[in-house]
């Protein structure tokens, strides 16, 4: 029997189809990653999962329950999340908790213990009388986890719990849902980035447009897409000096797929104002999909090296899920790339950074 | 079982959000200086004019200056109060999470209003105390008091549920808040206005039919008991002129006058049907808000 078990879900806003015949089941204790870009359907999946939106068409059910007939009784047994921070400013984080407690109908009795139970485990006794106002983002979002849990809930339903956090907050973040889900708790994650939820799913799931375009196991994601020859990494390389003939020595180099120049260099060659030495000491940024070993991008490093110019930076962008998630999810926001085979061309457009900086790893 | 623990959670949680806002005490200390000294400038300019020296008029003058005001400042204190109670959860984004809890609709919308309810309340009750005054010095009967303060409860509870149901279909605060007044300043000006106008018109297109201006009188007197500002001077011109409070009668040209119910009975029958027909709205907006 599946924890959750959805069966061709449609929703549509006016004539925008929002989720185009979902299909999907999760194992009892699965942690599902909800991966795709913004406008994709992941919020409205979770809000009609949350019995606060209804679909069109197609049903889900959890534990057998059909959400459209039984909404109340699926409410017990989830718990939700939304992606904005709906907490009440004039309250305490432990009246906070006691109220929702009281919203699912915990006796009154237990509800102190509860409160200070999960304070306890979001790491916020300490806390626990502070007015919500004086909380930080990542507090609140801690506290919101919290608040999921008072009726202990089977499913967990996690709007991009990441969003707008500071790296230590998404990293307690992510332990705290690593302790759910040693719980055994059965936990769908939304996220626009694969890599914010990679390593704490156990299933992934690509919507794209209100469909699924792909789902299978974390492990699954890497043979699939591989199949489907997504580059296997992105190389950033910042230099001084003649982009032309760097861009020469890049597009020639064993193992490149593309080139694509980056913010501010993209926008600063297509001005023809700047003079020549201008642009030599212009700082360059480049990035590189890459498909092969350390061996050919160290060969491409000592080329780029011999012929002159200055490398002030030579390193790994993404592993290959994010490299996956970035051609999947946000294929608009990248510029074209500069294509081997179409050798050099003129940039004329912008770009935005292809991964975040967090990622970089030295090779 | 304490009282307080029969309530829903909402509820609970909305009193103790009010009484624990500074806004709501200032609010309060507003409105009883405001009505205060106003009363207070009134007593002193009447006692300062020697042809004013008689307590009974003094007390008459007093009265209608602090029961005008109070009803004024409810009628535009009272929707506040609710006109963003849902359209605030909605921008604030804690709306997805109370529908997804085990609160009912109902409870949403009790809670909501019960919190309300209770400030309004608290401000006309606040103010009781200025009353005995005018009933000290005379001119006023003591159930015209209670009429007034009846009037004065059912308009808050009117006038909360309008703002309430207003607030459960408006995406945005402002917009709720807007939509709010629209209606208040119609039922409370807009309905009067129209009925004296239409009056002086059927006064004149209904001469020598009097089933028809008796027909045409019910419904001005009906379509006026709406306001409750012209409801409270209909009641007290009544009470001065028949020196009766439960009944109301109208002269009709050559015929036997126009009985009816006082305009207050009007007003609190309307206003109840009404406030149950929007709060049962509210209920079903709040229950199918985002999922059409």
């Amino acid at each position: 029997m599946y924890a959750i078990e959805i069966r061709n879900l449609t929703k549509r806003y006016g004539r925008r189809i929002a989720l185009d015949k979902v299909s999907l089941s999760i194992d009892p204790g699965a942690v599902l990653g909800l991966v795709g870009p913004v406008g994709a359907g992941k919020t409205t999946l979770l809000r009609i999962l949350a019995t606060v939106l209804q679909p069109n068409d197609g049903d889900i059910f959890i534990d057998t329950i059909s959400i459209k007939q039984h909404p109340q009784q699926i409410r017990q047994l989830i718990g939700y999340m939304p992606s904005t921070l709906g907490t009440i400013n004039d309250m305490t984080a432990s009246e906070y908790l006691e109220f929702y407690a009281a919203c699912y109908n915990v006796p009154e009795a237990d509800r102190p213990a509860l409160s200070n139970d999960l304070l306890q485990l979001v790491d916020l006794y300490h806390r626990r009388n502070d007015p919500l106002e004086r909380l930080s983002i990542g507090m609140k979002k801690r506290l919101e986890l919290a608040r999921t849990l008072v009726h202990d809930p089977q499913i967990m339903l996690l709007d991009e719990p990441f969003t707008g956090l500071d790296p230590r907050a998404r990293v307690e973040t992510r332990a705290l849902i690593n302790e759910l889900r040693s719980l055994g708790k059965t936990i769908i994650i939304t996220s626009p980035l694969l890599a914010e939820v990679e390593d704490i799913c156990t299933h992934i799931a690509f919507l794209n447009n209100g469909k699924i375009d792909f789902w299978g196991s974390s492990s699954d994601v890497n043979i699939h897409f591989a199949d489907h020859h997504v580059p296997h990494r992105i190389i950033g390389i910042r230099f001084l000096g003649d982009a032309d003939r760097a861009i020469a020595i890049m597009t020639e180099a064993a193992g490149v797929r593309d080139v694509r120049p980056i913010q501010p260099y993209a926008a600063a060659m297509t001005s023809a104002t700047l003079p020549a030495q201008t642009t030599l000491n212009l700082l360059k940024e480049m990035h590189l999909s890459f498909t092969g070993d350390y061996t050919a991008a160290s060969n491409l490093l000592r080329k780029l090296m011999h012929s002159g110019t200055q490398v002030v930076s030579f390193s790994e962008l993404s592993n290959p899920l994010p490299a996956i998630n970035n051609a999947i999810s946000s294929p608009s926001s990248i510029m074209p790339p500069i294509s081997v085979e179409d050798n050099i061309k003129p940039v004329t457009e912008t770009i935005e950074a292809a991964t975040t900086p967090n990622e970089n790893a030295h090779l | 079982m304490p009282i307080y623990k029969r309530f829903s959670p909402l509820t609970l949680k909305e009193m103790q959000n009010r009484t624990r806002s500074p806004r709501s005490f200032g609010l309060l200390t507003v409105f009883l200086c405001l009505v205060g000294g106003v009363a207070l400038l009134m007593y002193a300019a009447a006692m300062i004019n020697e042809t004013r020296r008689n307590a009974s008029t003094i007390g008459q003058t007093l009265y209608f200056i602090i029961i005008g005001m109070q009803l004024v400042l409810v009628c535009f204190v009272a929707p506040a109060l609710t006109a963003t109670a849902i359209s605030n959860e909605r921008e604030r984004g804690s709306y997805d999470v109370l529908c997804a809890s085990l609160i009912t609709p109902w409870q949403i919308v009790r809670g909501k209003l019960g919190a309300a309810l209770g400030y309004t309340f608290l401000l006309i009750i606040s103010t009781l105390p200025l009353l005995s005054l005018p009933l000290m010095l005379g001119g006023i009967e003591p159930f015209e008091t209670v009429i007034s303060i009846w009037i004065m409860l059912v308009s808050g509870l009117m006038f909360t549920s309008i703002g309430l149901f207003v607030s459960t279909f408006c995406k945005t605060n402002l917009g709720a808040i807007i939509l709010t007044y629209s209606f208040v300043l119609l039922m409370v000006i807009g309905i009067p206005i129209f009925a004296l106008i239409a009056s002086s018109f059927g006064a004149v297109l209904f001469t020598g039919s009097s089933t028809l201006e008796r027909f045409f009188m019910t419904l001005m007197i009906i379509l006026t008991s709406l306001s409750p500002i012209s409801t409270l001077v209909a009641t007290e011109l009544n009470f001065y002129s028949n020196g009766k409070l439960w009944e109301f009668s109208v002269p009709i040209t050559g015929t036997t006058p126009l009985n009816l119910l006082p305009p207050f009975v009007i007003l609190t029958i309307c206003y109840v049907l009404l406030t149950l027909f929007t709060l049962w709205l509210a209920a079903r907006r709040v229950s199918q808000a985002d999922k059409s």
